[in-house]
């Protein structure tokens, strides 16, 4: 073969298979006035941290402040999230955290106002709570009678239901997005085993199935960014059927466009919301046959791949109001924003 | 079957070797059936006038066995021995007859050369005669015609038995050409009869225990003690020799013709196969090959079917759990969990269903109960939503049965029925009695009661006439009602052993008032139906019956799924019946009790099993499902810090590890963490370790996984949801324990 074909076929697999830069960032350790452990919540700009104490309930804690927000006991776990832009922060508990154990069962769901002014108020019990639209809309899975609930916070309100399908995997993790107020997006697993993101209007009540993947080895996250809908679409890791990709979508006429592949399998785990023109996931780095994951970014609209951390076995990352935190060897460690948690400065009094 | 021999004995007989003195075999054996069976019946005859021991001097020279008997006995025996026979090797038919190789009649026949010894000149005489089995064994023995037969006899017999088998240094076949040396090395054997005549009674032991199976209500008590003895036979053998060469010697002495045969299970390296080959318990794969197939797997055939789909088919495994809609979904397919499954040492012949259990703490403590101490053999019948909760209960019960938490608690009428009305909140709070069935305007009536407390406590002594009604009719009375107190319930919330109510005085709520419950006699209860345990649910709740109804003392409740009940059909019109609602994930959940059509509604379930897995705290008084499990089913177990300890801890032969950890890490895959110290805690059983390119790998069911279906997961994955779980443990425990 000529040397300037070998170039074209090795330019065109960089292209098609997304070259990896690697810009190694080490991961920080995450600074606290708390006990890491205790803490739930922190706020963007660390004026507030919710924490549980072992004892079981739930404090807030700003500069010379401290406040209880729910009472409860040492077998109650809490988890608190919400962002700076939503009205409000939303609290699970979990009661027997230590000797019920079923991802299933349903927790105690209720809201906080992220402006602190106010008490928390129970609004359901289910999992997997998730706010929309800056906090007007919040929406919660109930198992037990396989139902997604969605509630309407600003006036009227109104709470609007949707039922599961019978599907093959009854602990299947369901997510949901909204575009905006007149449109639900739903993350699940069809009675086939195949997952699947139905599109529903809730004006008209009508559904239209938007992405469905083509095996049931292969799992679908997905979010919203600046009014785009992005992919993540993968094998379960194990399952031989190898490749993995980011796509993005027009939510108007549904042509999608790949944004990302890469032949091993990565475990996604995308994050939309920390850089305005990136999405972080954790990507497959296999060499010889081993995996190694780690945390990557795709920079929009170039699609270049960075390799962010160099640690081999990150497990999960997560958004936490503008922070981006990843687990590895069992500790959560920051890779963007403010390491510190804590804000000494004395509060303006406004 | 008697056809297909009958082909067997004419190929055979018609290979070159198989001639016998100057007549052919082969006429013989072109006879049909009935034909051998009528000459057959001749030769008997003829043969039982001359019993052999009659004749003292008999030499062994002057007697053959006789084609036709021979005929008779090679279309009555199985026909992959037949190939043993040598013609005119009476040693080698004895020693295929000792063997149970083939079937010998009663009268071993021979054609006898009679000859008058005092005169040559007398031309010799062909009869037939007979010798009885032993008969033969001594004639042989006393003619010294078989020097090597005593000792063949002993070197089998059940003291040395073991010693002349390891001599043959069996070992499983890793290519065609083994296969090809191991069978013609039998073949050369001179003791391959009695080499084979073990394969077959271990073989009949395997037969017997399905025949016992599928037919065993059908067999009457002396065939069933055949059967028996056989399988204890079979057990003995297999336990003298061991699973692998119990089961080439089988493998072998059925594929004597075909070393292709016999080696092609050998070469694949499976669990499904290696199953068929004997190498593992065919327990290791009852649970997924009964799905496969369908049937519950009891021998061979069905283990070389499920081998069979299985391998063709490794999507199969997938599939089945698919339908059931039960747990963790997708599973790996048939090869990938073939490979897991080789690495895991963990039971899986009992029910599962993980999503039918509410929770899973009661999953983990009957798969560690179930592993350690093969408890859930005590409940066969017993579904997969039922297993878990009663094997827990009986050991949380046994435990410490007084402080047990679980009530039935129902109305006695034959206790008095008082009810009380208090007025205020915690300590200040004062109640008063009232009888519920006193008329109206009676001093001690509800009615009364409630008005005086009203007016002493919160009326300034002013009269109060109380109204009571139900809430639907609370508009109309708060504008029409000329009474300054009213008193209303919610028919929805309110029944004979609790009604709350409000009550409006004055138009005001007065919150302080509350409405005491019956007093109810609670009796302690084990969920579930068991005849066996007195304080089983089924059997509480007929004690119950009968002393509500005063029902018969042999009356037994029966627990039926709600939906089975219809009082249309006889077997329901009369008796008792505890109907289980369809959708009843807990222990709790109150089911329905129908005596003669009637339902009984007059009783609660009080109180919750709630135990922490692991001890919470010094303080807490609970003891845990840990401590308990330990103490009743007298358990060691044994810290696990590192893989390094968790490896050792399966090299010496110790069978689990077990423990809670974040899903969130266990299976980032299928759940993700999405806020901070986010941990959903499931508990798991690790049942081996696996390295593969450079990884090191545990083999993990969650209690999201069936038993029968394990994962292989990275050592990193557990290391991280342990010390993510150890982060939110109020005691920082490191939550992994290897039990023995």
């Amino acid at each position: 073969m000529e040397l300037s074909k070998v170039l074209i076929l090795l330019f065109f697999t960089i292209i098609t298979s997304g070259y990896t830069e690697e810009i190694k960032t080490p991961l920080k350790p995450i600074i606290s006035k708390q006990a890491l452990y205790n803490i739930r919540f922190v706020s963007q700009d660390s004026s507030f941290t919710i924490y549980q104490k072992h004892t079981g309930s739930l404090f807030l804690s700003t500069n010379y402040s401290i406040k209880k927000i729910i009472d409860s006991d040492e077998n109650t776990q809490f988890t608190v999230e919400g962002v700076k832009s939503s009205k409000y922060l939303l609290i699970s508990k979990k009661d027997g955290a230590h000797r019920e154990f079923n991802p299933n069962n349903n927790e105690e769901i209720y809201l906080y106002p992220y402006s602190l002014n106010g008490k928390a108020e129970l609004i359901g019990t289910g999992i997997n709570p998730q706010s929309h639209l800056n906090g007007d809309f919040v929406s919660y899975i109930n198992k037990s009678n396989r139902k997604i609930y969605l509630q309407k916070l600003t006036l009227p309100k109104s709470v609007y239901t949707f039922s599961l399908p019978d599907s093959p995997n009854p602990f299947f993790s369901e997510s949901v997005l909204m575009p905006n107020e007149n449109t639900i997006l739903i993350s699940w697993q069809n009675a086939s085993g195949i997952n699947e993101i139905i599109k529903m209007n809730l004006e008209q009540s009508e559904s239209k199935i938007i992405k469905k993947l083509n095996s049931y080895y292969s799992k679908l996250e997905m979010c919203l960014k600046n009014e785009n809908l992005y992919f993540f679409e993968a094998s379960y890791i194990g399952y031989n059927q190898e490749g993995s990709k980011i796509t993005t979508i027009d939510l108007n006429n549904f042509n999608e466009t790949t944004l990302y592949s890469s032949k091993a399998t990565d475990l996604g785990q995308i994050s939309c919301h920390i850089e305005e023109n990136s999405i972080y996931f954790i990507k497959n780095f296999s060499e010889n046959k081993k995996d190694y994951f780690d945390v990557a970014k795709l920079t929009l609209p170039s699609n270049k791949i960075q390799r962010m951390t160099n640690e081999d076995y990150v497990t999960n990352i997560f958004e936490m109001d503008g922070r981006l935190i990843a687990v590895n060897n069992g500790e959560q460690m920051l890779l963007f924003g403010e390491n510190s948690l804590k804000k000494d400065s004395i509060p303006s009094g406004k | 079957m008697k056809k297909y021999q009958l082909f067997i004995i004419i190929i055979i007989a018609s290979l070159p070797i198989f001639t016998f003195g100057q007549r052919s075999i082969f006429f013989e054996l072109e006879e049909n059936q009935k034909v051998l069976q009528r000459n057959f019946q001749i030769i008997y005859n003829s043969a039982g006038k001359l019993p052999l021991t009659s004749k003292p001097d008999l030499d062994i020279n002057n007697i053959t066995l006789s084609p036709k008997y021979l005929s008779w006995v090679f279309l009555n025996s199985k026909s992959n021995y037949l190939k043993l026979f040598k013609p005119n090797n009476l040693c080698r038919f004895t020693e295929l007859a000792y063997n149970g190789l083939i079937n010998p009649t009663d009268r071993i026949i021979f054609e006898v050369s009679l000859t008058n010894s005092n005169d040559d000149q007398e031309p010799v005489k062909n009869v037939y005669g007979f010798f009885n089995f032993d008969q033969l064994l001594t004639f042989l023995k006393k003619k010294k015609s078989c020097p090597s037969l005593e000792a063949k006899i002993e070197s089998f017999n059940d003291e040395n038995l073991k010693i002349t088998l390891d001599s043959y240094e069996l070992k499983k076949p890793k290519e065609l050409r083994d296969c090809e040396n191991i069978i013609s090395k039998i073949l050369d054997d001179p003791m391959i009869t009695f080499f084979c005549g073990k394969a077959e009674e271990i073989t009949d032991g395997d037969l017997a225990i399905v025949e016992l199976d599928t037919n065993g209500v059908n067999l009457n008590s002396v065939e069933k003690n055949r059967l028996n003895k056989k399988i204890q036979r079979g057990i003995y053998l297999r336990n003298k020799l061991g699973d692998l060469n119990a089961s080439l010697m089988g493998q072998i002495c059925k594929n004597l013709d075909s070393p292709d045969n016999f080696c092609r299970p050998h070469l694949r390296e499976d669990l499904w196969t290696k199953t068929l080959n004997g190498e593992f318990p065919i327990e290791k794969v009852q649970s997924i090959c009964s799905s496969l197939t369908n049937t519950k797997i009891k021998n061979k055939n069905d283990l070389k079917r499920c081998a069979n789909i299985a391998n063709e088919m490794p999507s199969s495994c997938v599939e089945v759990l698919r339908q059931k809609k039960s747990s963790l979904f997708p599973v790996t397919n048939c090869n990938e969990l073939s490979r897991i499954l080789l690495f895991s040492n963990l039971k899986t012949d009992f029910p599962d269903c993980p999503s039918e259990i509410e929770n899973h703490l009661f999953i983990n403590a009957q798969r560690i109960a179930s592993n350690l101490k093969g408890i859930h053999q005590k409940y066969k019948n017993r579904s997969c939503k039922e297993l878990p909760n009663k094997v827990y209960s009986n050991i949380s019960y046994e435990y410490d049965s007084e402080s047990w938490p679980l009530n039935i608690c129902y109305y006695d009428p034959a206790d008095a029925d008082e009810q009380k009305i208090c007025s205020g909140i915690g300590l200040q709070q004062t109640c008063k009695s009232f009888d519920s069935d006193a008329p109206l305007n009676a001093s001690n009536s509800e009615k009364s009661v409630l008005e005086r407390i009203l007016r002493e406590e919160y009326n300034d002594g002013i009269e109060v006439n109380c109204l009571f009604f139900e809430k639907r009719e609370l508009d109309k009375n708060l504008f029409g009602a000329t009474q300054n107190c009213l008193v209303y319930h919610d028919s929805t919330r309110c029944d004979f052993l609790n009604c709350p109510k409000e009550v409006l005085l004055n138009k005001q709520k007065i919150k302080s008032i509350s409405f005491g419950k019956r007093e109810l006699r609670c009796l302690p209860y084990i969920p579930g139906d068991d005849n066996e345990n007195k304080i089983s649910e089924t059997r509480v709740i007929s004690q119950i019956v009968k002393r509500v109804y005063a029902a018969s003392s042999k009356l037994t409740c029966k627990l039926i799924p709600e939906e089975r009940y219809n009082p249309i059909f006889l077997d329901y019109k009369q008796g008792c019946f505890v109907l289980s609602p369809k959708n009843c994930l807990h222990s709790r959940c109150k089911k329905k009790i129908i005596y003669n059509q009637k339902e009984f509604k007059n009783f609660e379930y009080k109180g919750e099993l709630n135990e922490n897995y692991f001890e919470l705290s010094s303080q807490n008084k609970v003891h845990s499902m840990t401590k308990k499990l330990k103490k009743v089913l007298d358990i060691k177990d044994e810290k696990i810090l590192s893989l390094t300890k968790m490896k050792l801890w399966f090299k010496n032969n110790n069978k689990i590890i077990h423990g809670l950890g974040c899903i969130e890490d266990l299976y980032p895959d299928f759940f993700r963490r999405t806020v901070f110290n986010q941990c959903k805690v499931i508990p798991f059983i690790i049942s081996g370790t696996s390295q593969e390119n450079n990884t090191e790998y545990v083999i993990i069911n969650t209690t999201l996984d069936l038993s029968a279906y394990p994962r292989k997961l990275r050592w990193n994955n557990l290391y991280n949801s342990l010390k993510m779980y150890q982060h939110i443990h109020p005691q920082k425990l490191w939550a992994l324990y290897g039990v023995k």
